[in-house]
C-alpha cells in the first residue's frame, strides 16, 4: 500500500451543480516522466467553462482505489502496461464489471508498439479513445482528452434529465396516487350519499303516502259529516213543510168554529176551541223555528231590511205574550215612549227577536215577577233590552247561549223547547247588522240587549 | 151570474186541506165547488171545464200545482182566478206560482178569514171584468 500515490491536493472540488468544480483527469501512468507531460499539457487548460485538474496514480492498485474514492472522475488517460503487460485491461475490466462506472472514459495511451489499431481496441473495450506515445501527433492528447471530457459531459446531461424525468415520473405517481385516493374517497362519498338519499326518499315517500292516506281519510270524515249535516239540514227543512199541513188543518178547523155564526158552541167547547188554536199556533211558532235553523246551516236565511219604527213592534210583542205571561203571574213592563225609534231591520224578524227573548224570561224567570223590557237610543244604535229578576245563568253555561239544541245542558229542565231561539236571535241580529248581548245583574237578574243600527229619519 | 153560483174547483192531496177550504167557502156561502185530491183527475176536469176560481195546492204528486198553472193557463184564456195555498213557505216558490198566472199565494196554516177575503177579491176582480 506504500506505493500507492494519489495526489488529491483539491480533491475537495468535486463537480457539483451549485459550486465550481474541474474535469477530473488521472492520469494512469507507471511512468513518471508521463505525468509532468500531461500535468504540463492538460492541467488548468479550460473546456466547457471549466478547468482540468489531473490527478497521478502508477499501478493497478493505486488507479482502482482512487477511482473507487472518486466516482466522479471523468476520464483515466490510461497505461495499459504498468505492473505488467495487461493492467490498462484489468483497470478497464475493474471499472466497468467490478465499480459497474459506466460513465467515467477511458483514454487508452500506451508505447507499446505492438499494440493493435485503435478501430479495433474501440471494438474489444469499453472506451472512448486510443492514443499512441509513440506516434500520435503534438495536440492530439488535448484533443483526445477534450473529446473524452465532451463525451463525459453528454453522459453526464443525459444521466441528470433521466433523474429529473424519473423525478418528475415519481412525483407524478405520488400525485396520482393522491388523486386516486381522492377519488376512492370521492366514490365512497358519493355511494355513501346516495345511500341516504335512497333512505331520505324511502322515508319522504312513505311519508307522502301516509299524508295522502290521511288526508283521504281526513277528506271521507269531512265528506261524510258534511253528507250527514247535509241530511239533517235537509231533514228539520222536509219535517217543517210537512208538518205545516196537518197544522194548517188543525189551525183552520179552529178557527172556522171559532167565526161560524151558524154553530153554537157552549162556553167549555169553546174554551177547549181556543186551547186547540193556542197549541196549533205554539206548534206552528216551533216548526218555523226549525225551519229557519235548517235555512241558517244551509246558509240560506235571508232579511229584507227597511226603516222600521220598534216602539210599536215591541208594544205588540208584549200584548203577544200578555196571555202567556199571567199564566206565570208575570208583569210586563214597558216604559212609554213619546218618541218613535227607527232601525233598519226586517219587521217580522225584530218581531221574532224580541218574542224570543221575553218568551225565554217568561219561561226561565221566577213567576210572580216583573219583566222589564226597555228601548233607548245610543249614538248609532236602538238597544232593546229584556231584563227578568230570576238567577242569571251560570257562567260555566255562558259559551252555550247561542248554540243550537244546547239549552244550557238543561235537557232535564220541565221548560219546553226546542233550544234553537237564540241560535236563531243571533244569526238574525247578525244579518240585520246587529247583535245580541248578555250580562248577569247584580244581585239576582239577568239582561238580553238587542241592538239594532239606528236610522235617522 | 149571481156571485154564489160561481164555480169553484179546489185541488190538494191532503184530504184535511181540501175539507178545510170546502167548510171555509161554505161559510162564505160558495157552494159550487169542485174538489181532488187527485190532480190527475182534477186535470180531466178543468180540461172539460171552465171554472172561475181555482184553490190550488203547489205540491202534489204526478202533477204539480205549477204544472196545471201552466196547463190551464194555455186552456183558458181569462178564468179561473188562481188562488194558491201552500206549505212550501220559500219565497221563490210563491214568486214562480205568480209568474205562472197566480193571482194570490197564501202560506200554510193561512188564516182562515184571509183566505175568505181573498176568494171576496177574486169573486170582485171577476165582476168587474165582466
Amino acid at each position: 500500500m506504500n506505493n500507492i500515490q494519489v495526489a488529491l491536493g483539491r480533491s475537495e472540488q468535486l463537480p457539483k451543480s451549485n459550486t465550481t468544480w474541474n474535469w477530473k483527469v488521472l492520469l494512469a501512468d507507471d511512468d513518471p516522466i508521463f505525468h509532468k507531460i500531461g500535468h504540463a499539457k492538460l492541467d488548468g487548460v479550460e473546456f466547457d467553462g471549466h478547468q482540468i485538474e489531473t490527478l497521478n496514480s502508477n499501478n493497478y492498485q493505486s488507479t482502482c482505489l482512487f477511482l473507487q474514492e472518486n466516482p466522479d472522475t471523468a476520464l483515466v488517460v490510461l497505461d495499459i502496461h504498468m505492473d505488467d503487460e495487461s493492467t490498462g485491461y484489468k483497470v478497464i475490466d475493474f471499472i466497468r464489471n467490478d465499480l459497474k462506472n459506466s460513465e467515467v472514459r477511458i483514454l487508452l495511451y500506451t508505447g507499446d508498439s505492438n499494440i493493435k489499431s485503435e478501430e479495433s481496441m474501440l471494438d474489444s473495450y469499453a472506451i472512448s479513445g486510443y492514443l499512441s506515445k509513440i506516434n500520435s501527433a503534438p495536440g492530439q492528447l488535448l484533443t483526445k482528452v477534450k473529446l473524452a471530457l465532451r463525451s463525459y459531459s453528454d453522459i453526464r446531461n443525459i444521466k441528470k434529465l433521466g433523474q429529473t424525468n424519473s423525478e418528475l415520473e415519481k412525483e407524478v405517481a405520488v400525485h396520482t396516487r393522491q388523486l386516486l385516493d381522492l377519488s376512492a374517497k370521492l366514490q365512497s362519498e358519493v355511494i355513501k350519499r346516495q345511500k341516504t338519499e335512497d333512505e331520505l326518499n324511502n322515508i319522504n315517500n312513505n311519508l307522502e303516502a301516509e299524508i295522502l292516506r290521511r288526508t283521504k281519510a281526513a277528506d271521507d270524515a269531512k265528506t261524510e259529516a258534511i253528507k250527514a249535516s247535509q241530511a239533517k239540514t235537509e231533514f228539520l227543512s222536509r219535517m217543517s213543510h210537512e208538518l205545516r199541513t196537518p197544522l194548517n188543518a188543525i189551525l183552520g178547523f179552529s178557527q172556522l168554529l171559532l167565526v161560524d155564526k151558524k154553530t153554537t158552541l157552549t162556553e167549555r167547547q169553546n174554551e177547549s176551541v181556543d186551547q186547540i188554536n193556542i197549541a196549533g199556533k205554539h206548534l206552528l211558532y216551533l216548526v218555523s223555528e226549525i225551519l229557519d235553523l235548517s235555512k241558517i246551516e244551509a246558509g240560506k236565511l235571508t232579511v229584507n231590511l227597511d226603516a222600521v219604527n220598534v216602539i210599536p213592534i215591541v208594544e205588540n210583542c208584549l200584548l203577544t205574550m200578555q196571555q202567556t205571561a199571567l199564566h206565570r203571574n208575570i208583569k210586563l213592563e214597558f216604559e212609554e215612549h213619546q218618541q218613535d225609534l227607527w232601525v233598519m231591520a226586517d219587521e217580522v224578524r225584530v218581531k221574532q227577536v224580541i218574542l224570543n227573548l221575553v218568551s225565554n224570561a217568561i219561561k226561565y224567570g221566577p213567576v210572580d215577577e216583573i219583566i222589564r223590557v226597555s228601548a233607548n237610543l245610543t249614538e248609532n244604535h236602538v238597544d232593546i233590552s229584556v231584563i227578568d229578576r230570576g238567577k242569571g245563568i251560570d257562567p260555566k253555561m255562558q259559551e252555550y247561549l247561542y248554540t243550537p239544541f244546547e239549552r244550557c245542558k238543561n235537557t232535564e229542565s220541565d221548560v219546553e223547547g226546542t233550544g234553537v231561539g237564540l241560535a236563531i236571535t243571533k244569526e238574525l241580529m247578525g244579518l240585520m247588522n246587529g247583535k245580541v248581548q248578555f250580562v248577569n245583574l247584580q244581585p239576582q237578574g239577568c239582561q238580553f240587549t238587542l241592538s239594532f243600527p239606528k236610522v235617522n229619519l | 151570474m149571481k156571485e154564489h153560483d160561481l164555480s169553484f174547483l179546489v185541488i190538494d192531496d191532503d184530504p184535511a186541506s181540501l175539507a178545510l177550504v170546502k167548510a171555509t167557502l161554505g161559510q162564505a156561502n160558495y157552494s159550487n165547488v169542485d174538489l181532488f185530491d187527485d190532480p190527475i183527475k182534477a186535470q180531466q176536469s178543468y180540461q172539460n171545464k171552465s171554472y172561475d176560481i181555482l184553490i190550488l195546492d203547489l205540491r202534489m204528486p204526478l202533477l204539480s200545482g205549477f204544472d196545471i198553472l201552466k196547463e190551464i193557463s194555455e186552456i183558458h184564456k181569462t178564468r179561473p182566478r188562481t188562488i194558491v195555498l201552500t206549505a212550501q213557505v220559500e219565497a221563490d216558490s210563491a214568486d214562480k206560482a205568480l209568474a205562472l198566472g197566480a193571482k194570490k199565494v197564501l202560506f200554510k196554516p193561512y188564516n182562515v178569514k184571509e183566505l175568505v177575503e181573498e176568494v171576496h177579491s177574486q169573486v170582485e176582480a171577476l165582476a168587474s171584468a165582466d
